[in-house]
């Protein structure tokens, strides 16, 4: 017994299975990401998901009622995969090496000719695109934290995450937590294979639609039985317990400090700025009044003050931002939410601003010292 | 050599022109072309067509309507323009002496070793 769905296909309904369903949405979304690197791929993975809904639409005149995983394995074998498909790689290396202005309607037979000579190359191809088709993903099925180790193990061919995991504990005991750290890093910053595609390119399998079948075929298994021993176990907790040390270790007082630090900078930067702008009124009302030698005097601890008051408000915001950051990520790691993943660029960028905050923090900080001691 | 590959070569290298000669007779949709290089043994999987359209679309050889059917999707019927005409014609000419050469290769008789 199977599950069923229905889909729309340009108007026209197909009741599917639903492994079926997630073996022909996977097709059609590796259609999209293949051709989407070209001009007119979109135009190109349409027209495929028109020839999908042709041929559905074929065998349900031939009188198949619901469409299987053999439906659709068949329509992809007839279809072909992307990399079956395209033909564009040497058409593009064959466009690079010639100079432009060359007749394009010879181009045809001759690229024949090219691709020919090509051929030797390809042996070489081959061993490249399988490092190349390699990803680096966090495996959700088998985890104990966020599954970064078993990533590791995946992505650098041990098949055991537990080596890993064995050796990650024992830097994370040794370095004392800066190994989770990094552990941390790595766990917000990579994504998680979730589609069968991910899933394949993680194993550095060649994405096609035989591997692809198996993968969903794997998955709908693995949803039933979820992996999880003893020494997982007792490895996930030591490494809860590591980890809650190191945030009360190290990230509490951090907090506190900077906490109390800027209150004391707020007070600090409010009561001089007005004292600055205050003195700065008098003094220059009076200016005219007051003999030239008082002025002066008065002159140099005004831009001091000001000074402070830039390098304080400067310390404020900065310290503001390279506070929030890594508290907002924090919220955001401990509730996951698997349909609001936030970009790579999106991680890049925030960090990139926190650190240069906590720079300019440190800056500003060094600054106002400088000033309180020399007042 | 590899016999399987140059074969490949050979269709791939064909495939345009083909395509162009098919839709010279009459304008044709993605699914007839499909079923009449099936019968001619020209591709292997259907999807190689589809970016062969798109680029031969975009460089103006080929234009295409849709057109609403009583048998399934919308389909997209590609007619040649001027230009696809022109195209078409040149590539007459090359495969007219393509096929010359090899015709007067193969047509030669193998010579025998002591008459060298």
């Amino acid at each position: 017994m199977k599950k069923n769905i229905t889909i729309n296909l340009f108007g026209q309904l197909y009741a599917i299975d639903e492994d079926a369903y997630q073996m022909l949405e996977c097709y059609l979304e590796s259609m999209k990401s293949y051709f989407s690197r070209q001009e007119g791929g979109e135009e190109i993975a349409d027209d495929i998901e028109h020839r999908v809904a042709e041929l559905l639409w074929e065998r349900r005149e031939a009188g198949s009622e619901a469409v299987d995983l053999n439906t659709v394995k068949a329509i992809i074998k007839q279809i072909g995969n992307p990399s079956e498909i395209d033909d564009s790689e040497s058409g593009q290396e064959y466009a690079d090496s010639n100079a432009e202005g060359e007749d394009s309607l010879g181009e045809t037979f001759k690229k024949g000719a090219y691709a020919a000579g090509k051929a030797t190359k390809t042996a070489m191809g081959r061993v490249k695109t399988h490092i190349s088709s390699r990803r680096f993903y966090r495996d959700e099925n088998d985890k104990i934290l966020g599954g970064v180790c078993s990533g590791l193990a995946q992505y650098f061919g041990g098949q055991d995450p537990l080596l890993w995991r064995v050796v990650v504990c024992a830097l994370a005991i040794c370095s004392l937590g800066i190994t989770l750290l990094l552990y941390l890093l790595i766990w917000i910053v990579a994504p998680v294979a979730r589609t069968p595609e991910e899933k394949l390119r993680m194993k550095g399998m060649e994405v096609n639609s035989t591997n692809l079948s198996e993968q969903i075929i794997e998955d709908n298994n693995e949803e039933k039985l979820p992996r999880r021993n003893e020494a997982g176990q007792i490895i996930r907790a030591i490494l809860w317990v590591i980890m809650i040390i190191l945030i009360g270790l190290i990230v509490v007082p951090l907090l506190l400090v900077a906490g109390s630090f800027l209150f004391c900078i707020i007070v600090a930067a409010t009561i001089f700025s007005q004292l600055g702008s205050s003195i700065t009124i008098d003094t220059y009302q009076h200016i005219p009044n007051t003999s030239p030698f008082l002025g002066t005097e008065h002159l140099w601890l005004i831009e001091l003050l000001q000074q402070s008051s830039f390098s304080a408000w400067g310390f404020l915001i900065s310290g503001l931002v390279a506070t929030v950051i890594p508290i907002y990520a924090f919220i955001r790691l401990i509730r996951k939410n698997p349909d609001n993943n936030m970009s790579f660029g999106a991680k890049v960028a925030l960090t990139l601003i926190w650190i240069l905050a906590l720079v300019f923090c440190i800056w500003c900080f060094g600054i106002t010292t400088y000033n309180f001691q020399h007042l | 050599m590899n016999i399987d590959n140059t074969k490949s070569q050979m269709r791939k290298g064909m495939l345009e022109y083909c395509i162009l000669l098919l839709i010279h007779r009459k304008p044709a949709y993605a699914n007839e072309i499909i079923r009449q290089f099936h019968e001619a043994d020209m591709i292997v999987v259907e999807g190689t067509l589809y970016p062969l359209l798109t680029r031969l679309k975009k460089d103006g050889l080929l234009d295409y309507q849709w057109q609403e059917s009583t048998q399934g999707p919308p389909r997209k019927y590609y007619s040649l323009t001027a230009d696809g005409e022109e195209a078409l014609a040149q590539l007459n000419i090359i495969w007219n002496e393509l096929n010359r050469t090899v015709q007067l290769l193969s047509e030669q008789e193998p010579i025998q070793p002591e008459n060298i």
